[in-house]
């Protein structure tokens, strides 16, 4: 037991019976050594005494023992053998001896671990012992020293195995930490939290050290003796920089343990971190930063995840579905920062629990609200201002928290002087509000509101405005440790117009909405240490009013032009296990079998089999009654991702798995576009279906510092959507007809090398990515590229990012963002020609060439006010530049007659370098 | 209606640093000499009917000498009957006069060009065109809005395309009663002035509407010309001479589609470049692209007038230096290069003698410098 770290000593010290410190042995001894190295010294005392002894060895291998001594008590023996020296001993009452250096161990308890109260005496002890230890890790060292008994305590842990699940907590504000790691010691055992900061861990039967580590907090240890099945509680200290020597690892071997693939997770403090244009930290994009990740342009609504198109990403906001996730055109996402918690991103292994879309889920989850007091944070930066309050509303018991955002871009337009201006506005909200409430132990309610509004209008007598509008509740009951379930009921909206009224014969209001009342029950079960299974089943009425044309005013003389609504319902049973078949290797299997069913009341158009599908071609017309199934489209859905783990430091994963959609976004536009409407699979539009394996390889480095991976995936895509030349998406009363299917595959290798803690971290990834299309149908009567495979609109080969922050010190960092793409392809006209008064072009390929190569680079300064607890208000600053070369990066190449002649451009949305300022305040 | 918002114009505002270039096409090597048919069949028997036939060029060509020659365009009946023969006028122009179609039969363009291949329309639907109600303008803080209105009471037309071609006449600075010619300066003759003079522009953007969403077949306020306040359009006199065609639904979403792809680019939200076929189609190889679409109607005409004193406050100002005094002996020097033109001569003491000439630089004198002709039109009152 040489070369004992003191470490160990504690968890001795806990088991010893509490007695005075020293000279309780009576028992006397002779001696008589000249000069004899201090191990000798040990040897005889051991071999001639009951005591053991432990030591570093290094440390004392230079001491020698002269000694000569008769009927002297040990204790005697060792005060006269390191008397001169800085050495000191104590002795516990099983007869074991430590040597330390500079302290003295304790080999006794505070007796506060033992409820009694502390005297004046051992208090003070204490106070001196902890002032020794220069306050480090001064409240929680404690509870981490202190051994829990879970469970009925027995004298023996007996065999077999049980389970400890609790909650997982921030200990300043009592919110739950979602996805926080449970590890256990020497063991690939492990847990993560879900969103509500819920753990359940099943583990052998005995003592065990718990590491658990989350974003952003200091990682801690539990010690517990484990008898039965139990609960534990754990609370985290948020992680306040640089006590020195504490090193941040958080979410530590967690991509090497974790069966899930190509999962990118982010927390707040990292996207607040990056610089973005206005100053305003978004999530959208935070995530295009990631391999993997892109989208057409910047400032644009939608993003592109492994070759999916923008309407196959389920973008969740506390389990609602966002269906318009920006503001202003993209400028910014709708999702308020100072509300969110953590997004995480599911681009491979897409769990089985979710569906709906084929190429990821993006899971947003908010913030619950301070537990012990009211609280609030703030920003104002020079396009946004934002406020956030929570607290407590019953102690302990029930929070809220309540955000709201708003921007005075409408202000800065009516200021500046160009007249084309005065009559433009564009204006946004938008508000959150959770409440959380624990009705007890096993059982919580969870609230979650959300509205989003758009307003604007860009000289001319249009107003566009559109609206997200989510609410949900969830329950949450435990039944047993093993055991629980989440039920939710919710309904989601999203709808927009367009108005105008310039000219009264022609004023019109075209509208557009589409609600979802969904249902779900998810079950978790953990049997035993090497399962976790999840089931349960989810259901999803969508009602969509498919387009309104309406006249507004009475000289309006628009006819009414109403498309029929439509209606389908969606449905899903799901389970997978998470079986943990060794130590080293992990399987994931899921199977999610949806069905959807198309509703009545609808007409539906039938059409020749194998012949265009043209208006003229509609055979047959059938009107369905309320409620009638027209269409019902099902079929199995595979999740399966498995882990084998080389080393300690390395891992291989592999995951294949099949998505089906039923829901579709008509655009034809490069980007989306705010007037585009969603559609339900019919009988005439398919669902779309995907399949995608991946390959990925993990190694960490520098104690899991370090870590780097490799994922390759390839894909394929089937009932893709596309368009015909001149389709007409919106008031189509057959838009079946304007509509065709469209095969592709995507293939692609992503490369990531992450360092999350030290003063420098960050993160530089490098995706190579083809996406290819193709139109081959025979029903669309007209083919791309001659029924050739094309490249996407988002197709961008080589994609770097370079994503680091530097740390100076507390309360100043700095970051500096570098991201570098080739450019998406566009069509180039071809040829040139002149009819009807003026030049014109001729297109031909799609997307044959590129616009120029991509390349920006993003620079902020992080600058938080001081750390003086007590303060009215808490201020920090971020200050920075977008595209700090000022390159003028291609959005788009584009050629219009002018003047009847034909002249080309290129645009770019951020033509220099952007300056911003935010301020943003804690109370 | 107009769905896409000139989101651009905004956004250029917001960054205060979004911007357009200039931006040269890669270079093509093929030559696609696609077969482009420019016209309709003016189904008015007073009227010609002109049909240009072109080939595409490379993008950075230009559309000149692009010209399709020697080709024979015949009208025919339903029956494949020819019923009126094109005669060329050059340059890929072909024409006919006093076509009369009966507006409920159904006619085709055949073509067949000197390479030996054979082009036919589609059955062309012949179109009825009623009259423009009136051609309204509005003066607004920025400038002019010029609007045409209209309306069937039979409810059958629909979709409306018009053309324009607008005429103005503007003043130079100094007038002119002399010339110089030759060597000598001497008075002008009439046909020689140069103080006013008259440009005519013919529209270049497609100018389309419908009334399909609506209970009555009016099309009111449709946007035709916008003129920029303090411009020289109506620094005197302008007046626009509409056209109005009647279109049938295939030919409105052909024309539709071309112009939202080469008139309507440039925003966020542009929609994929795409290309509709016209309605002409090459017999002897179907997949062939023929670019165009041939449409027959009556034509229907209207002219307006917008006077400077109706829209005022309009400052058009042309900015000149003082004139310059030129002795005789000196006007080869300075008249003889063009740069500055005589305005009057100064006579002076003791015989009455010219003593020197008054001029001004060319852009203050003569007006045909700035791209007009001094010739005034017939209509101009």
């Amino acid at each position: 037991m040489k070369n004992s770290i003191r470490f160990v000593f504690f968890i001795l010290i806990l088991f010893s019976v509490p007695a005075a410190l020293k000279a309780q042995n009576r028992k006397l001894y002779n001696m008589n050594f000249e000069k004899i190295s201090f191990e000798q010294f040990v040897q005889h005392l051991e071999i001639n005494t009951e005591y053991r002894f432990y030591y570093n060895a290094q440390e004392l291998d230079s001491l020698y023992v002269t000694i000569n001594v008769t009927e002297k008590t040990v204790d005697e023996i060792l005060d006269q053998v390191l008397a001169s020296t800085t050495f000191h001993y104590s002795i516990d009452p099983r007869n074991n001896i430590f040597i330390t250096k500079g302290n003295t161990i304790l080999t006794t308890l505070p007796p506060g671990f033992l409820n009694k109260p502390m005297t004046a005496a051992d208090s003070l002890r204490l106070a001196n012992l902890l002032n020794e230890r220069k306050g480090k890790d001064k409240i929680l060292s404690s509870v981490e020293n202190k051994l829990f008994d879970i469970g009925l305590k027995t004298n023996e842990t007996g065999p077999g195995t049980a389970t400890i699940a609790g909650y997982i907590r921030d200990a300043k504000t009592g919110e739950p930490l979602p996805s926080a790691a449970l590890t256990v010691d020497r063991t690939t055992i492990g847990a993560i939290t879900d969103q509500f900061g819920y753990y359940s861990l099943t583990l052998p039967r005995g003592r065990h050290v718990l590491k658990i580590s989350s974003v952003g907090m200091r990682p801690t240890i539990r010690q517990v003796t484990l008898y039965s099945d139990g609960k534990l509680n754990i609370e985290m200290e948020d992680f306040i920089q640089s006590l020195k020597g504490v090193i941040v690892v958080s979410d530590k071997v967690s991509n090497l343990k974790g069966v899930q693939m190509g999962l990118e997770k982010l927390s707040i403090k990292t996207i607040k971190q990056m610089p973005v244009a206005f100053g305003e930290a978004d999530i959208l994009r935070a995530i295009l930063t990631l391999p993997g990740v892109t989208s057409v342009g910047e400032a644009t609504t939608g993003f592109n995840v492994r070759g999916g198109s923008t309407d196959q990403n389920l973008v969740l906001f506390n389990n609602a579905t966002i269906y318009n996730p920006s503001h202003l055109f993209g400028f910014f996402s709708s999702f308020n920062p100072d509300i969110v918690q953590d997004i995480e991103l599911y681009k491979s292994s897409i769990p089985e629990k979710y569906g709906g879309r084929l190429s990821s889920v993006l899971d947003v989850t908010s913030r619950t609200g301070n537990k012990k007091k009211i609280a609030g944070v703030g920003g104002i930066s020079p396009l946004t201002s934002k406020l956030t309050i929570e607290g407590p509303i019953i102690k302990d018991k029930t929070t809220f928290i309540l955000g709201a955002r708003t921007t005075y871009s409408d202000w800065i337009l009516r200021n500046i002087k160009s007249k084309e201006y005065n009559n433009s506005k564009a204006s946004f909200y938008d508000i959150n509000l959770n409440i959380n409430h624990e009705i007890n132990a096993k059982n919580n309610l969870y609230f979650s509101g959300y509205f989003s509004n758009d307003v604007f209008r860009l000289n001319s007598d249009t107003n566009y405005n559109y609206k997200n509008k989510n609410i949900n509740l969830k329950w949450k009951h435990i039944f047993n440790n093993k055991f629980y379930g989440v039920f939710l009921g919710g309904y989601d909206y999203y709808q927009y117009s367009v108005e105008s009224q310039k000219n009264p014969v022609n004023a019109y209001k075209l509208g557009f909405d589409v609600g979802q009342a969904n249902f779900r029950a998810d079950f978790n079960y953990s049997p035993n240490p090497k399962h976790t299974i999840g089931f349960g089943l989810t259901s999803v009425l969508y009602k969509l009013h498919s387009g309104s044309f309406l006249p507004v005013g009475k000289q309006s003389l628009v006819v009414p032009d109403i498309l029929e609504k439509e209606q389908g319902l969606e449905s899903a049973l799901y389970i997978g296990d998470k079986f943990d078949v060794t130590p080293d290797f992990s399987i994931n299997a899921g199977l999610r079998y949806s069905m959807f069913n198309y509703l009545g009341p609808k007409t539906v158009n039938s059409y020749g089999t194998g012949i265009p599908r043209e208006e003229i071609n509609i055979t047959d017309s059938t009107k369905y009654a309320s409620g009638k199934f027209i269409k019902t489209y099902l079929g199995p859905e595979y999740r399966i991702s498995m882990r084998y783990n080389l080393s300690g430091t390395s891992s291989v994963k592999l995951a294949y798995n099949t998505l089906r959609q039923y829901i579709h976004l008509l655009s034809n536009t490069t980007a989306i576009s705010p007037t585009d409407v969603w559609k339900l699979s019919d009988p005439n539009i398919r669902p779309q279906q995907g399949q995608q394996i991946s390959l990925g390889f993990y190694r960490n480095f520098k104690s899991n510092a370090i870590e780097t991976s490799v994922e390759v995936y390839y894909k394929t895509l089937k009932n893709y959507m596309d368009y015909k030349s001149g389709a007409q998406l919106i008031l189509n009363h057959h838009i079946e007809t304007d509509v065709v299917n469209t095969k592709g595959y995507a293939y692609g290798a992503e490369l990531m090398i992450k360092k999350k803690s030290g003063k420098l971290n960050g993160w530089i990834s490098y995706t190579y990515s083809r996406t290819m299309l193709r139109l081959d149908d025979p029903i669309a009567g007209q083919s791309i590229n001659e029924g050739r495979y094309y490249p996407a609109n988002f197709d961008k080969p080589h994609i770097l990012n370079v994503i680091s922050n530097y740390r100076v010190n507390h309360r100043f960092s700095i970051s500096l963002d570098a991201t570098y793409s080739t450019g998406r392809p566009i069509t180039l006209p071809v040829a040139i020609y002149y009819l009807l008064g003026s030049q014109r072009v001729y297109y031909s390929n799609r997307n044959e060439y590129r616009v120029p190569d991509y390349f920006r680079t993003d620079f902020s300064m992080n600058i938080e006010g001081n750390h003086k607890v007590k303060q009215l208000t808490h201020n920090s600053w971020s200050i920075g530049v977008y595209n700090l070369t000022a390159r003028k990066n291609a959005y788009s190449i584009y050629f219009v007659q002018e003047n009847g002649i034909i002249q080309g451009y290129k645009l770019s949305i951020f033509g220099s370098a952007i300056p911003f300022i935010t301020y943003n305040f804690r109370f | 209606m107009k769905m896409k918002p000139n989101i651009f114009k905004l956004i250029l505002v917001l960054m205060l640093g979004g911007c357009k270039q200039n931006y040269d096409p890669p270079a093509v090597t093929t030559d696609l000499n696609i077969l482009v048919v420019d016209g309709f069949l003016n189904n008015d028997n007073s009227g010609t009917t002109n049909i240009r036939l072109s080939r595409t060029k490379k993008i950075n060509e230009g559309v000149d000498n692009a010209g399709e020659v020697n080709a024979q365009l015949t009208v025919e009946d339903v029956n494949g009957n020819p019923v009126y023969y094109f005669s060329e006028t050059g340059d890929g122009n072909y024409a006919i006069s006093g076509l009369s179609l009966d507006i409920n039969s159904k006619y085709r363009l055949r073509i067949a060009t000197s390479d030996g291949k054979h082009y036919l329309s589609d059955e062309i639907t012949v179109k009825y065109t009623p009259p423009i109600d009136s051609v309204s303008w509005q003066r607004l803080d920025n400038g002019v809005m010029i609007y045409a209105n209209t309306h069937d009471p039979l409810g059958q037309t629909k979709y409306y395309r018009w053309d324009y071609t607008e005429t103005y006449d503007y003043f130079s600075y100094y007038f002119s009663s002399i010339i110089y010619d030759n060597g000598i300066v001497r008075n002008r003759q009439p046909d020689e002035a140069v103080y006013e003079c008259w440009t005519s522009n013919n529209s270049t953007n497609l100018l389309l509407a419908s009334s399909a969403k609506l209970s009555t077949d009016i099309i009111s306020l449709a946007p035709l010309r916008f003129i920029p306040a303090n411009s020289i359009e109506i620094s005197s006199k302008y007046s626009i001479f509409l056209r109005q065609y009647a279109l049938t639904k295939d030919c409105f979403d052909y024309y539709q589609n071309l112009k939202k792809i080469s008139e309507q680019l440039g925003s966020i939200f542009d929609a994929q470049p795409s290309q509709l076929s016209g309605n002409m189609h090459c017999l002897e190889n179907p997949g062939e692209t023929i670019l165009g679409f041939v449409a027959a109607s009556s034509l229907e005409t209207k002219r307006i007038f917008i006077s400077h004193e109706q829209v005022a406050p309009w400052s058009y100002a042309l900015f000149c230096d003082y004139k310059i005094k030129v002795t005789p002996d000196s006007v080869d020097y300075y008249f003889g290069y063009g740069a500055y033109v005589p305005t009057d001569a100064i006579i002076g003491p003791p015989f009455g003698t010219v003593v020197a000439y008054n001029a001004g630089t060319r852009t203050c004198v003569d007006c045909r410098s700035r791209g007009g002709t001094n010739v005034r039109p017939d209509f101009w009152p």
